[in-house]
C-alpha cells in the first residue's frame, strides 16, 4: 500500500513537472528540456551556497558539477539534431546556423564544470599558495598569470578607464565565454587555486553565453 | 473639378507651412559649461553604467571602443548607434563639451535637429554639469576610429527627423531621480541608476506605438524588445512574488543566475555582462534595494556596509554630492 502511495507520487509530479515545464514538448524536445532543468536546479541550489547563505556542502556541490558535466558537452549537442524547429522549442534558428560556436560553448561548458569540480574543494575563498616563489623570474611570472589574480579579485571591483571605456578587456575577458573563441585562453585558468564561488560564476557566464545568442525570449 | 483643386491646393500648402514651422522650431536649451574640468575615471564609470559603452561598441563582432554599435532591428526600422569616438570627421572629435552636454541631457544633435529615442537620452536629463564634464573627459581619452557610421535605415514616416519634434512634445519623458530623504542612500542611488543612468525603463517599460513609454505600465514589463527579445515586469510586486531579495538580485546583476537557478539570456545577457556586472557591488545592492522596496515604504534589510561600498567607491555620478547636500541634480 505504502508502495503504491510513493509510487503513485512519483509518477503524478513528473507528470506535473513535465506538464509544467515543458507545455507539449515531446521527444528530443523534451529530452533537452529535461536536460537543461536539471542543470538549473543546480545552479538554483548552488547559487545561495556559493553566496555564503546557506552551510558550504562539497558533496551537494560536486554532485551539482557532476549533473551539469553529464548534460553539456557531447551529451547537450546530440540532443540538438537538425530538424523544423517545434513550437514547443525555445531553441532559435541560429544555433544550427552557427552550429560550432554551439557545440563549442556545449563543450566550454563541459570544461567550465569539471573546472568547478576541481574547485569545490577549496571552499568559498581561494587557497594561498604553497609555498612563496624563490626567484625573481617566478614571481615575474607570477604577477602573468592572470587566472592567479582573478581567482581572489572581484571582476568588478577597481576597473580601469580603459576597461570601463571597453578599451581593453577586462582581466578574466579572454577566458569568458563572452568572447569569441579564438580569442579565449581557458588554459591559463588554474582551477585549483580557485574559489569555488568564482568557478560557479563562470559556469554562469557560459549558460548565459549561449542563452543569449540561441534561446528565445530571455 | 475646380471645387475639389482649390481645397487640395490649400491642403498642400498649409502641410507645407506646417512643416516648414515644426522643422524650424528650435528644441535646444543653451547650456554654457565653457572648459569645466572632469574626472576621466567618474566619467568612465558613469559611461559604463549609462549603457554608453555597451551600445555603442560592437563587441560581439570585436569592434573597437565606441566606435559604433550593433544595429537595432525595431518595430521602425533599423537604428545604428553611432561612431562616438573622438575622431573630428567621423566621431565627435570637433564637438565642444556644451554640445555634447545638450546631446545627452536633450537629445539634441549639434545642428538643432533631434534624435530618435533608440537613443535613451529621456533617462539622462538629470545629469549634473559635473557628470557631464566627466563623461566628455572619459570620451576623449579613447582612441578615434576613422571609420563612418552606417545610415539608420527606418520606414516612412518615421525617416522623417523633423517629425521627432511632435514626438517630443507628445511622448518624451524626464527622469525621476530626486533624492527621498526619508530612504536609505542606497535607495536613492537604485533610484538614480535604475530610473537615470542604468535605463532599466529603456526595455522593462513598455512603448506604445510611436516609441513612447508607457508612464502608467512603467517597469512592468515588454515583450516586444529589438531582435524578439523579451523583458519580464520588474515592478517590485512581481519581483517580490518571484522569491527575489537583495543578495540574489545583487547577484544576478552580476552572474544572470536568477533564483530559480536559470541564467539569464536575452539582451540582458548583454545588459549584464556590458554593464551591471562591471559595476561595483554596492550599487549592485541598490538597484535591487530601489526596485525591491515597495512603494509608500522605508527601504530595510540591506545586508551591512552595502551603503558604505556604493559611497566610497567613486560611484560615477555627482548625483551623490547633490544628495549628500540633498540638492536635486541641477541642470
Amino acid at each position: 500500500m505504502k508502495r503504491s502511495i510513493t509510487i503513485g507520487a512519483i509518477i503524478a509530479s513528473s507528470l506535473g513537472a513535465a506538464a509544467f515545464a515543458h507545455s507539449g514538448a515531446t521527444g528530443v524536445v523534451l529530452e533537452r528540456m529535461n536536460g537543461m532543468s536539471a542543470m538549473k536546479k543546480v545552479m538554483g541550489e548552488l547559487a545561495p551556497m556559493m553566496r555564503g547563505e546557506v552551510p558550504y556542502d562539497v558533496a551537494a556541490a560536486q554532485k551539482g558539477a557532476a549533473t551539469i558535466m553529464a548534460h553539456a558537452g557531447g551529451g547537450m549537442v546530440k540532443l540538438f539534431p537538425e530538424e523544423a524547429i517545434p513550437a514547443t522549442s525555445y531553441a532559435m534558428p541560429a544555433l544550427w546556423e552557427r552550429w560550432d560556436d554551439f557545440s563549442d560553448l556545449a563543450d566550454f561548458l563541459e570544461s567550465q564544470a569539471f573546472g568547478l569540480a576541481m574547485a569545490i574543494p577549496n571552499g568559498l575563498t581561494a587557497p594561498q599558495p604553497p609555498s612563496p616563489p624563490h626567484d625573481m623570474e617566478a614571481m615575474n611570472n607570477m604577477s602573468d598569470m592572470v587566472g592567479m589574480t582573478d581567482a581572489v579579485a572581484q571582476p568588478s571591483q577597481d576597473l580601469t578607464v580603459a576597461q570601463l571605456m571597453g578599451v581593453e578587456p577586462t582581466a578574466n575577458a579572454h577566458t569568458s565565454a563572452t568572447v569569441l573563441p579564438e580569442e579565449r585562453e581557458s588554459s591559463s585558468l588554474d582551477y585549483n587555486m580557485m574559489a569555488a564561488p568564482a568557478a560557479f560564476e563562470r559556469v554562469s557566464q557560459t549558460c548565459a553565453a549561449c542563452h543569449s545568442q540561441f534561446r528565445r525570449g530571455s | 473639378m475646380r471645387l475639389l483643386v482649390v481645397p487640395l491646393i490649400l491642403g498642400a500648402i498649409f502641410a507645407a507651412a506646417g512643416i516648414f514651422i515644426v522643422a524650424r522650431w528650435p528644441i535646444m536649451e543653451p547650456v554654457t559649461l565653457g572648459m569645466m574640468e572632469g574626472d576621466a575615471k567618474r566619467g568612465a564609470y558613469l559611461a559604463r553604467s549609462a549603457g554608453c559603452v555597451a551600445c555603442h561598441t560592437d563587441v560581439k563582432m570585436g569592434g573597437a571602443a565606441m566606435a559604433g554599435g550593433a544595429p537595432l532591428d525595431t518595430p521602425f526600422g533599423r537604428f545604428v548607434p553611432p561612431n562616438l569616438t573622438p575622431d573630428p570627421v567621423h566621431g565627435i572629435g570637433d564637438w565642444t563639451l556644451d554640445q555634447f552636454a545638450v546631446a545627452v541631457r536633450q537629445g539634441v544633435r549639434p545642428d538643432g535637429k533631434a534624435y530618435y529615442p533608440a537613443f535613451t537620452y529621456e533617462f539622462y536629463n538629470q545629469f549634473t554639469d559635473q557628470d557631464m564634464a566627466d563623461l566628455w573627459t572619459a570620451f576623449r581619452t579613447v582612441p578615434p576610429v576613422s571609420v563612418p557610421t552606417a545610415r539608420h535605415d527606418l520606414n516612412f514616416p518615421f525617416n522623417l527627423r523633423w517629425g521627432l519634434k511632435l514626438w517630443r512634445a507628445r511622448y518624451m519623458t524626464q527622469s525621476e531621480t530626486t533624492p527621498v530623504m526619508a530612504q536609505s542612500d542606497a535607495w536613492n542611488r537604485g533610484q538614480q541608476l535604475v530610473n537615470g543612468a542604468s535605463h532599466c525603463g529603456a526595455c522593462h517599460t513598455k512603448r506604445g506605438l510611436f516609441g513612447g513609454l508607457d508612464a502608467n505600465a512603467k517597469l512592468e514589463g515588454n515583450t516586444n524588445l529589438p531582435g524578439g527579445s523579451k523583458a519580464p515586469s520588474i515592478s517590485t510586486e512581481d519581483l517580490l512574488s518571484r522569491g527575489w531579495t537583495v543578495a540574489n538580485m545583487a547577484y544576478a546583476l552580476r552572474t544572470g543566475i536568477t533564483p530559480d537557478g536559470d541564467v539569464l539570456g536575452g539582451s540582458m545577457a548583454e545588459a549584464i555582462a556590458q554593464g551591471t556586472g562591471m559595476l561595483t557591488e554596492g550599487d549592485r545592492e541598490a538597484i535591487a534595494t530601489y526596485l525591491l522596496t515597495p512603494s509608500g515604504q522605508i527601504s530595510v534589510g540591506l545586508p551591512t556596509n552595502a551603503a558604505a561600498s556604493s559611497m566610497d567607491s567613486m560611484a560615477g555620478m555627482a548625483g551623490m554630492e547633490g544628495m549628500a547636500g540633498m540638492e536635486s541634480g541641477g541642470n
